[in-house]
């Protein structure tokens, strides 16, 4: 949340892509609109319990154009197995939950 | 629906608030603004961001269609409309949860009048990572022509 009230030295446009946030028993899976990008380009940072999407539209010349989202994530994840593909213009970031949060169901037995 | 080929300017929505209240205030308010320098695209609030050009020889036009591949757009040419569809769903994959949607499913057509002549034979497409790039080049009679000045004594 720090870079919300820190103000930038040099103005980008910045446009807020939109994103999907799916959860499973084993992920998070956060799906982006990103179009015309360079994968090259794209930044997935993890720096729990911040998560961000940071990415540079190539080619514009004077002020730069800048995709950028960021979240807090509550959940256990595992900054070791996060996963990022684009295609289509399309970002899926999955974060993996860390093991031992994952839940287990127990069986209860009779006696 | 018929628009004008520069009539790509509309205004945009002010989409679901989300996290605190502050700086969801402030995400909106750079949205707003960002998203009008985009030059958002008229009538529907879900419908792509759509960009004209006239190059002179070419008239060019760029849509952001994230998500989508060749399949999900139609486009027809004659020489002076064009008509633009596309398609996308969006659907939760199986098995998860929602937190958030924000990405929408959109059906979108438009037919767009032509402010020149193109010919229709050489109109190019090509998709890349989601952002459609039209390129219809003028019909002969509707390239620019040099006209000389002569200097008479």
């Amino acid at each position: 949340m720090q870079n919300q009230t820190q103000e930038k030295t040099r103005p980008a446009r910045e446009l807020t892509p939109n994103v999907d946030i799916f959860e499973n028993d084993a992920e998070l899976l956060l799906v982006a609109d990103v179009p015309g990008l360079d994968p090259s380009d794209i930044g997935v940072h993890v720096d729990l319990p911040e998560f961000r999407i940071e990415a540079k539209v190539q080619g514009s010349e004077e002020r730069p154009v800048l995709y950028t989202r960021t979240f807090r994530i509550d959940e256990r994840i595992d900054p070791e197995r996060v996963k990022a593909e684009y295609t289509n213009g399309v970002l899926r970031v999955r974060l993996a939950k860390s093991a031992a949060f994952r839940p287990r169901r127990i069986e209860v037995r009779a006696s | 629906m018929l628009v004008r080929f520069n009539d790509g300017r509309g205004f945009p929505t002010f989409r679901a608030s989300r996290g605190l209240p502050v700086a969801s205030l402030r995400r909106e308010l750079d949205r707003l603004f960002g998203d009008l320098e985009r030059a958002p695209s008229f009538a529907a609030p879900n419908a792509p961001a759509v960009t004209f050009a006239d190059t002179g020889e070419a008239l060019t036009l760029r849509a952001e269609l994230p998500g989508l591949s060749e399949k999900d757009i139609d486009i027809s040419v004659t020489a002076n409309a064009l008509t633009v569809k596309a398609e996308r769903k969006v659907e939760v994959p199986e098995g998860y949860a929602t937190h958030r949607r924000e990405r929408q499913s959109f059906s979108f057509t438009q037919s767009y009048e032509l402010p020149a002549r193109v010919d229709p034979e050489k109109v190019q497409a090509s998709l890349k990572q989601g952002v459609l790039t039209l390129t219809l080049p003028k019909a002969a009679e509707a390239q620019p022509k040099r006209v000389t000045v002569s200097a008479t004594a």
